[in-house]
């Protein structure tokens, strides 16, 4: 019987998916009793109705909205570091970029479920296909959200190809269940020059057209609020700087995410300072795009003096909403600006802290796109109140903890490093365990 | 530098520890039902004249009031001598449909007039062509305040006129101003808010009267339909000018389509267009009065889809080809990818343990040993 040989890099990468640890359950534990709460707060809104949230006849669309809208944001993380990295051959990409492709997947999933939550009656989805006409945005919502995700999908599953071999080959006897799976999946991978060239052209070709893709999603979503006669939607602007505050939130989430897959699962050794270092100075970018495109959208909004427009304004300036737009402005995007430009993004906690500004401020950003312009009055009236119920609550913290435990689950079964991309950048091998100690 | 993390983890810290608690629910204030009426209108409010009190805390205003299911008796002091005025319109309402009454005192002379909401405007009922309806008048400055003291009825039948209904909610607006004795002026400080009058405790409606409803006209899509209600009385005999509420049900509960008075056979009408084809589920509601108890009502109705073709589908071809062009581009694309994996698996060889044998975790077993 032939030898199998395990590599350094692969014993590393493949420890949690054979021995992930005691904080891996804790973590997984915590998330599924915050999933499983929201999962309650969900029944008691499908056998009461959408009364239980605080959105009503003036503010239709709240926190559920907002949420999907941010969700869709971070998916642009995969799009950005993968897809353009791997089309301009930007060789420090190759260590995050399954994770990068991994967060697309799982907050497409997350986002799409949010616009199913704020349904109300999820028994009415096919009514989109039903009654879904092409000139609504809605539909065309619909349409780009699938079709990104079944491209995501693929754009996950190739570059797996290669490594589910590799686990198929190499995963200790006892994972039976999973090497029957790697072994399904594998597609029958050897390695050889022809399945080589085939893989890279899948990869090619879906690199190059996932970018538009990506980038007609969140102009599509952007389109629901632009299409709408509305204060503060009605705006030219609003579909770059939803693409652009998509990939920023993106870059932020996926510098969370790696913080904390390196921490669980000690990869420093392979998600290197210099990954946060370059995302950090990408942040610090597009914060700078960001935080142009802000003062443009509200400078042109304030100028003219229109009415509404100084309503809608006075709400988030100095109105109820105040709190949160400086929030927004200050915490989510000056400061973490502030924090990377000084470090030079040399400081991980720094680059990590400021990831975490941003996600925080990005989410309130589309909070403010959502609730202020509802809440300002079309006709003369009060301005509509809304505070999420406890309800919606849940289901916030419910689908940020699920879109954590869909990726922890991930890890479990799945490497999180794409290890043949990384190998081909370090041919010359490593010290080679043996496969017991792979096991251990 | 090295501190910079740790400082920028308290700045973190910090900003979460500021993010913004939910606002206070401002809860609708309620007019108290007060028989025989004590308050006086002499343009003074004294102390236990009103059954009821509050000061606004964003104007500063502070009012009195009192009804006696007739008229509704109102004392308003305000921080200025200017104008002052108040608002009694439809929930959710600012201005626009309000009864409003405004007044300021200059010198000897005392003015309050009534007025109707239009817009964000005023507007005297008379100008409207409608009436004075204020039923008694008074007004006094002192100390640098303004105090106006009038009644009115509570429905006084002049279309520019709310009917104020026990049990009900109203939006409320209070406003002044500083100085400016006219009724013009931009004001100092307004604030909106709501308001219940609250029902005689001595009057318990015991009789059920029965409500009837249906949708008359074509159902369907951008067409119109007439929500007919019927109330008739425990004696079967119809109720007039009783005022039946009408609302379309939606995701986030009743959606209010408006308010219909019932005529001499008891019956109140509401014109509705369908939006979207599908069900509608209609509900007519009467509040109850003195006597009956509320009813409710509800039907649905099946809109179908408007026959017509959709715009796009009408419009350009070119337009139509760009989508489909677009669609198939992607997704020959992803055809493609599907293609070169299931290429990738034919040029592979199965593993040669596998072939001939059933598939699936038991059969990997014998392979692993």
């Amino acid at each position: 019987m032939a030898k199998i040989v395990v590599t350094r890099l692969e014993k590393t990468v493949m420890q949690p998916l054979v021995r992930p640890g005691r904080w891996y359950w804790a973590i997984v534990a915590v998330l599924a009793a915050i999933v499983a709460w929201a999962a309650y707060a969900y029944t008691v809104q499908l056998q009461e109705g959408l009364v239980v949230t605080a959105m009503r006849d003036r503010i239709s669309w709240g926190l559920y909205v907002s949420t999907f809208v941010f969700f869709i944001g971070i998916s642009h993380a995969g799009t950005l570091v993968s897809a353009i990295l791997r089309v301009t051959n930007a060789e420090w990409r190759k260590p995050i970029t399954r994770l990068a492709e991994a967060i697309t997947v799982f907050a497409l999933i997350v986002g799409a479920a949010m616009v199913i939550i704020d349904l109300g009656r999820p028994d009415r989805l096919m009514h989109i296909v039903q009654f879904g006409r092409i000139e609504s945005p809605i539909l065309w919502d619909f349409i780009s959200i699938s079709f990104y995700l079944t491209g995501s999908l693929l754009y996950l599953y190739l570059p797996l190809i290669p490594d589910l071999a590799t686990l198929r080959d190499k995963m200790p006897a006892r994972a039976r269940f999973r090497r029957w799976l790697y072994t399904r999946w594998a597609a029958r991978w050897q390695g050889l020059p022809e399945q080589r060239r085939r893989l890279e052209r899948a990869l090619g070709a879906m690199a190059i057209l996932i970018i538009p893709v990506a980038v007609s999603v969140h102009t599509v979503v952007s389109w629901i609020f632009g299409m709408t006669l509305r204060v503060g939607w009605h705006s030219t602007i609003l579909g770059p700087l939803f693409v652009v505050g998509a990939i920023f939130s993106g870059i932020a989430t996926l510098i969370i995410v790696m913080a904390a897959v390196r921490k669980l699962f000690h990869l420093e050794g392979i998600i290197k300072a210099i990954h946060f270092r370059n995302l950090g100075l990408m942040l610090l970018a597009l914060d700078i795009v960001i935080l142009y495109f802000t003062l443009s959208e509200y400078l042109t909004a304030s100028y003219p003096g229109e009415t509404q427009d100084v309503a809608w304004l006075t709400l988030l300036g100095s109105g109820q909403f105040a709190s949160m737009f400086w929030w927004m402005v200050i915490g989510g995007f000056i400061l973490p600006a502030v924090f990377v430009a000084v470090t030079k993004a040399k400081s991980v906690p720094a680059v990590v802290i400021a990831a975490i500004l941003v996600n925080v401020g990005m989410w309130i950003e589309r909070y403010l796109i959502v609730v202020p312009t509802m809440a300002t009055p079309q006709t003369p009236s009060v301005i509509a109140p809304y505070w999420p119920s406890w309800v919606e609550w849940s289901i916030l913290a419910g689908a940020v903890a699920g879109f954590g435990l869909l990726l922890l689950a991930f890890c479990r079964f799945f490497p999180v490093i794409s290890m043949w991309e990384v190998a081909e950048k370090a041919p010359t091998p490593l010290p080679e365990p043996t496969p017991a100690e792979v096991a251990d | 530098m090295k501190r910079l993390p740790r400082v920028a983890l308290l700045v973190a810290l910090a900003l979460v520890a500021m993010l913004p608690l939910p606002p206070a629910a401002a809860e609708p204030v309620t007019i108290p039902f007060g028989r025989p009426v004590t308050a006086v209108v002499d343009g003074i409010v004294g102390p236990g004249e009103y059954a009821g009190s509050f000061t606004d805390p964003v104007t500063g205003i502070a009012v009195s009031w009192v009804h006696d299911d007739v008229n509704l008796s109102v004392g308003l002091v305000s921080p200025g001598t200017g104008w002052a005025g108040i608002g009694f319109g439809p929930e959710g309402v600012l201005m626009d449909g309000s009864n409003i009454v405004i007044g300021y005192v200059l010198g000897a002379a005392t003015v309050i007039s009534d007025e109707y909401g239009v817009g964000l405007n005023h507007i005297a009922d008379i100008g409207l062509g409608g009436r004075d309806d204020i039923l008694e008048r008074a007004g006094s400055e002192a100390s640098g305040r303004t105090t106006l003291e009038f009644r009115i009825p509570l429905d006084s039948g002049d279309a520019f006129d709310i009917a104020l209904r026990t049990g009900k909610t109203f939006s409320l607006l209070l406003a002044y101003h500083d100085t400016a004795d006219d009724l013009i002026t931009l004001h100092t400080s307004a604030s909106p808010g709501s308001f219940i009058l609250e029902r005689d405790p001595n009057k318990i409606p015991t009789r059920r009267a029965s409500l009837g409803l249906e949708g008359l006209g074509e159902l369907q899509e951008a067409a119109n339909v007439t929500l007919v209600a019927r109330l008739l009385g425990d004696d079967g005999l119809p109720l007039a000018s009783a005022v039946i509420d009408f609302f379309v049900n939606t995701s986030v509960g009743g959606g209010f389509l408006g308010a219909a008075e019932t005529d001499a056979l008891g019956v109140a009408r509401l014109n509705y267009t369908f939006l979207s084809p599908g069900p509608f589920r209609f509900v007519a509601r009467f509040e109850g009065d003195l006597e009956y108890v509320p009813a409710e009502a509800n039907t649905t109705l099946v809109a179908e889809r408007s026959p017509g073709p959709s715009v796009l589908w009408t419009s350009d071809h070119a337009i139509r080809a760009l989508i489909f062009a677009t669609l198939a581009g992607v997704a020959s694309v992803y055809a493609f990818v599907v293609v070169q994996i299931l290429l990738i698996r034919r040029i592979g060889v199965a593993p040669r343990r596998t072939r001939g044998r059933r598939s699936g975790p038991k059969a990997d077993r014998g392979r692993d040993k």
